[in-house]
């Protein structure tokens, strides 16, 4: 059970008021996509309900509790970011089981659910390579195979698929939509694209 | 026409690859020739080091060299200069690095202040410290031990640590660390598993720095200690009653380790972990 | 967490560092300045302005750094660009440039005084050359332009390492898409090295310059070998006061003067490269 609740969230940064009382649920196992013009807040959204960002008022519940206090590593999201963060030291296939590792899974299942996601992501044949050899995006691929090889209960996406091409996008988009229901997560998707 | 002028542009390039080349050579040339003058004196015979005119080509006597490596004394103060230089080297880490954490990664009252002051330790003639300190010393009984010097040898470190690796941390992306935050690390273990990698050409950096900076020293070196000399303070002790040939084979002799310690670190001085791609 | 106090906890172990082992002494240096055994005076300070040598190693102290810092950022400059772009031999090359840096200023004295002094390699090769017919003692009050042209070669040789590091790693920091994104914009070589290495460079040519300029003004040993008594600068004269006259107050006062001195260029320096908030990559 993963519903999120957002309630009378507001930010500031200083005197620029990037949102104001933000009131949104999420159902659980909800696909919601968040659309809205460059700079109107959504990054700002997303990061606050990672634990990234304080808000500067209101409340966020996640599955029925509150979490605004809580680090980001214990609101059981994944994240992708805008402009990927993945680690440069890292070959593919360590970024993608990154936080597997900090779960300490056993090498087997890091490995199984690594190719799993990669094949997902059609970039099974990237995961030698280290992120300064793939294009732009491929590695923004390799961001979104990351927050899903997690497995989390509430996933949070911030254009995700920006850098693909249009073919590759919907063929994508439709896989995503599929692996996220059947994992039963719930997922916000930000995005510019008005063609949904 | 237009071939000409492709002619022309293939010219340009031609000899601008010569003028690089060249240059590059020639840089070269200006850090080795001085170093190579220096180790033809201390190769040469005492009688050719005072006259004149000079060969060019070293005639490999290892009389000035024999007599520095048969002085008494010798080995421990190279002992020495390596004990105060590595924990120098050690201590600058530890204390520096989590202040250049905080000042790259948070906004606190006085941080502005606090920088500017750590940066202004150095405008002070550091070495001229030692001689208050010197009292200290006495009282706590670290006079004339490499623990004490390498005390004073950090804190002329410190603040070139704190520097030097200030402005490469602020070239690392702090969405790094979130997306290990939101992957699961605590503050502690994406700095170890992220940060820590990505900044250690930086960390190194200033750990061999901290290291030369000890290693180079000689006036605190030569105030603090007595028995325990390091390298420096011993050879200037030495060197100012040598005669010229004597000099320059001391000289010498602290040049060489310079040469092999750049050496052995130099991958990771400059290797950036191709941060440039992300 | 208490993310409010984790910066000051970071910040601790620096600061009481220093507390003991920089401010404390430095309090009492300070209190010597302005102490000569009876209360507060600025006696000190009257004693070491009013001394004739004072103007002279003031200026050949400014002078010296006018001239070697510039001649060792545009050298650094250079060479941080010029390896930027190379393929193999990187390595090497990088290595031989950075050997200065492990080089102490007593080694480096040695290795110059090799090449000025009467019987050395510039006598040697000018006599080669028919230049000269007799060895010259270039190191002599006769000599002052050479005297003052050793000094800062010796400088520069020595020095120019330290800012090529931080240049090094500075520039591996810019990404390189700014340079694929300027050359599609069709932007000259010379412009992309003004239009984005520099304003890139900005946080790595603060450091670099701060410190080489501080150094510069604790310029001694160098100094000591190749011009002696010819050439005072201002750190000489407080070593003097300290070891040969044993007047630590005079030392002490000098000690402030350099270090008032220090902090002028210092801000001024910060002021002029000023990074703003959020324009670091
Ligand atoms: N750290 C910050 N300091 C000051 N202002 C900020 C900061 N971060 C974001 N902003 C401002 O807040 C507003 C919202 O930013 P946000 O990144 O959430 O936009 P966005 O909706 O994600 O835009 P885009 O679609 O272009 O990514 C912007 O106007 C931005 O200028
Ligand atoms: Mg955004």
């Amino acid at each position: 059970m993963a519903e999120i609740q957002i309630k009378n969230v507001a930010k500031a940064f200083g005197a620029y008021q990037a949102l104001n009382n933000i009131n949104l649920t999420i159902a659980d196992q909800e696909f919601m996509v968040l659309l809205g013009a460059s700079g109107c807040g959504k990054s700002t959204l997303l990061r606050i309900i990672a634990g990234l960002e304080t808000a500067t008022s209101g409340e966020v519940w996640i599955g029925g509790k509150r979490i605004d206090h809580l680090s980001p590593k214990d609101r059981g999201i994944a994240m992708v970011f805008q402009n990927y963060a993945v680690f440069p030291h890292l070959t593919v296939f360590e970024n993608i089981g990154f936080g597997l590792r900090m779960q300490k899974l056993p090498n087997a299942e890091v490995t199984r659910r690594v190719e799993r996601v990669a094949g997902l992501m059609h970039i099974e044949m990237l995961l030698k390579r280290y992120s300064g050899e793939l294009s732009g995006g491929q590695r923004q691929r390799v961001a979104v195979a990351r927050a899903l090889a997690m497995e989390p209960d509430v996933i949070l996406m911030d254009e995700p698929l920006s850098n693909l091409d249009a073919l590759l996008r919907m063929e994508m988009r439709a896989e995503l939509k599929g692996v996220l229901a059947e994992s039963k997560t719930t997922a916000i998707y930000v995005t510019h694209d008005q063609v949904k | 026409m237009t071939d000409t002028v492709l002619v022309d542009a293939a010219n340009t390039r031609k000899w601008g690859r010569y003028l690089y080349i060249s240059s590059v050579v020639l840089l070269c040339a200006w850090v080795l020739v001085p170093i190579y003058f220096l180790m033809v004196n201390t190769l040469s015979s005492p009688e050719t080091v005072n006259s004149f005119p000079k060969t060019l080509v070293p005639e490999f006597d290892l009389g000035s060299l024999t007599f520095f490596a048969g002085f008494a004394g010798m080995l421990t103060a190279l002992k020495n200069s390596v004990l105060v230089a590595g924990m120098t080297m050690v201590m600058s880490i530890l204390i520096g690095a989590p202040a250049v954490y905080a000042l790259s990664r948070f906004e606190f009252r006085g941080k502005s202040t606090f920088r500017l002051l750590i940066l202004l330790t150095r405008a002070f003639p550091l070495p001229l410290l030692a001689l208050p300190l010197a009292v200290m010393f006495i009282r706590t009984g670290l006079d004339d031990t490499a623990f004490g010097l390498a005390l004073v040898h950090t804190t002329l470190a410190v603040p070139f640590a704190v520097l030097i690796t200030f402005s490469l941390f602020s070239g690392i992306p702090i969405e790094l660390e979130e997306a290990a935050w939101t992957l699961g690390c605590t503050r502690l273990t994406a700095f170890t598993m992220v940060v820590l990698p990505l900044i250690m050409p930086g960390i190194t950096a200033s750990a061999i720095f901290a290291f030369v900076i000890s290693w180079n020293e000689v006036f605190a070196a030569a105030v603090l200690t007595i028995e325990n000399r390091t390298l420096t303070a011993f050879l200037l002790q030495n060197l100012d009653t040598s005669p010229l040939h004597l000099k320059f084979a001391g000289g010498f002799i602290l040049v060489v380790p310079a040469l092999i310690f750049i050496f052995a670190v130099r991958k990771y001085l400059f290797a950036m972990w191709g941060i440039a791609n992300r | 967490m208490n993310a409010r106090y984790l910066p000051y906890i970071l910040i601790l172990p620096v600061t009481l560092f220093l507390c003991v082992f920089f401010l404390y002494p430095f309090v009492l240096v300070a209190q010597q300045a302005f102490t000569t055994g009876s209360g507060f005076t600025f006696d000190n300070f009257r004693e070491i302005t009013s001394h004739w040598k004072f103007p002279i190693s003031l200026t050949n102290t400014l002078l010296l750094a006018a001239a070697v810092v510039p001649v060792q950022l545009a050298l650094a400059l250079l060479m941080a660009t010029m390896v930027s772009r190379m393929g193999k031999g990187r390595d090497l090359v990088l290595y031989i440039w950075t050997i200065p840096l492990g080089i102490s200023d007593l080694a480096a004295e040695l290795i110059w005084l090799a090449i000025f002094e009467q019987s050395g390699f510039l006598n040697t090769m000018m006599s080669g050359l028919g230049v000269i017919d007799k060895p010259v003692n270039f190191l002599s009050y006769e000599h002052p332009g050479v005297v003052f042209l050793a000094i800062a070669l010796a400088e520069i040789w020595r020095a120019t390492a330290i800012m090529l590091v931080i240049l090094v790693a500075g520039i591996g920091l810019i990404p390189k898409e700014y340079y694929e994104a300027a050359d599609v914009f069709g932007a000259s070589k010379w412009k992309q090295f003004t239009r984005i290495t520099l304003p890139m460079l900005r946080p790595s040519l603060q450091t670099a310059l701060v410190l080489r300029v501080i150094l510069a003004f604790e310029i001694f040993a160098v100094v000591a070998a190749l011009g002696g008594t010819l050439f005072p600068v201002l750190m000489g004269e407080t070593y003097t006061y300290q070891f040969d006259l044993l007047n630590s107050g005079a030392a002490a006062a000098m000690v402030l003067v350099i270090l008032a001195i220090s902090i002028g260029f210092t801000l001024i320096i910060l002021r002029i490269l000023r990074v703003p908030k959020g324009a670091s990559i």
